[in-house]
């Protein structure tokens, strides 16, 4: 008798080959592959037993969510999650590099996304709605490290200065590059129609500010808003698949 | 269950009494409880489910201070000093928002708090909590709501707190 594992280890090397193989019930064209634990999770192009159910829940999921926080320097934190008829899986990368998959009811969805973006109290804004229009140069470079550390936090500075108007304490944040930067991304086929999108959030110490386009979508203009974490959460709720979404799910694997 | 409100009585729910330093208005064809109200109770509920089956309530609480002091910071204080009990009580607690908040109306200076845990159900939800000390009281508000609904009732529940209106003002 095999028990099913509700948890796995796997290196990101093998999580990267077991998520982008072909997969048809158990059977599937990646290669042998072992937990971090010694745990057999692939033989001869079958998924073992003990894991078969726990990897089945990402190769028959409906809906992925992804969000990625970094500072300036590196990717602090790369969480995937898979949202189907059987729960979610959510595989959480480690300082170390592995990625450990956990399965879980769909009630888990909110604090695991919680987690995932590490979203804390943070102080209230100073005013109601303060939004200030920023440069797309500005954002990107003070949000994308691949010209550097210090490019991203001259980058922020600028960024800084420019939210100087609307909150002196996060402004403050960004110029001494205490800022770690979330997006989510979210895609999903629910009762109420498809959803695919993302949401960006700047966190600081200080507050939180909030991205958002507006205009022309080839030439989008982009706002930052001071908000309070809840508000982040509200937005981020929209982005999941509700109840009714596992429910319907559920069913179809009934 | 999004917004089930069907073709009721659109009228709000008031809830008004001298033993209350406020009085309440809460959405249309909610339920009151106020059989605790000596105690400083009052429970008020949606009659129709939301999402999962989950009623949003209101419950309020009103204590005497006693040698408390009123001011805002001291209410702050004492409710970051009742993060661990909560942390403790509540599965899966999670704190989004706890800080300086104006509450009700006249607004008197208190904190609003937002955060996320799983009931004794098994529901995730969310409390959205306004504390304020006013007239010699500590009044409480929690709204409670399941999580899906957090996009109509995030704003719904500062509405519900904007409207508590504090007798002692009068």
């Amino acid at each position: 008798m095999t028990t099913a594992l509700t948890t796995i280890t796997l290196t990101d090397v093998d999580f990267r080959e077991l998520i982008s193989a072909q997969h048809d019930g158990d059977a599937t064209t990646c290669r042998d592959l072992t937990d971090t634990s010694g745990i057999p999770v692939v033989r001869a192009g079958t998924l073992t037993p003990e894991v078969s159910d726990l990897v089945q829940l990402i190769t028959r999921s409906r809906g992925t969510f992804m969000a990625q926080r970094c500072d300036s320097e590196a990717l602090l934190d790369d969480v995937w999650l898979w949202s189907g008829g059987n729960g979610i899986i959510s595989a959480v990368k480690r300082r170390g590099g592995d990625f450990v998959l956990t399965a879980a009811p769909a009630t888990d969805i909110y604090r695991t996304v919680i987690d995932a973006v590490a979203l804390q109290a943070r102080p209230r804004p100073l005013d109601d709605g303060p939004t200030v229009k920023v440069g797309q140069k500005d954002l990107t470079g003070a949000t994308d490290g691949e010209n550097g550390a210090e490019a991203a936090r001259a980058a922020q500075r600028i960024l800084g200065e420019t939210i100087r108007k609307i909150h002196p304490g996060i402004a403050d944040s960004l110029t001494a590059g205490e800022m770690e930067h979330v997006t989510v991304y979210s895609e999903f086929k629910g009762v109420r129609g498809p959803v695919k999108s993302s949401q960006l959030f700047l966190d600081t110490p200080a507050g939180i500010l909030m991205h958002a386009t507006s205009g022309m979508r080839f030439m989008p203009r982009h706002h930052l808003t001071a908000v309070p974490a809840w508000a982040v959460w509200e937005e981020i709720v929209k982005l999941l698949p509700r109840p009714e979404d596992f429910v319907r799910w559920s069913r179809e694997v009934a | 269950m999004d917004n089930p409100t069907g073709k009721q009585d659109m009228t709000e729910t008031h809830f008004a009494d001298p033993r209350a330093v406020y009085t309440l208005t809460a959405p249309p064809n909610w339920d009151v409880d106020a059989s605790g109200l000596d105690d400083g109770l009052l429970i008020a509920t949606s009659r129709e489910p939301w999402t999962a089956g989950f009623h949003p309530n209101i419950v309020i609480t009103q204590v005497d201070l006693g040698e408390h002091p009123e001011t805002p910071d001291a209410t702050l204080a004492d409710q970051r000093g009742a993060e661990p009990l909560l942390a403790r009580t509540l599965a899966d607690y999670r704190l989004l928002h706890l800080d300086r908040e104006r509450v009700g109306a006249p607004p008197v200076q208190g904190v609003m708090r937002s955060a996320s845990y799983t009931n004794d159900d098994g529901t995730p939800v969310m409390l959205h909590q306004w504390v304020a000390r006013t007239a010699g009281k500590e009044v409480a508000m929690t709204i409670t709501f399941a999580t899906p609904d957090m996009p109509h009732w995030a704003s719904g529940s500062w509405v519900i707190a904007e409207l508590l209106e504090w007798q002692t003002a009068r």
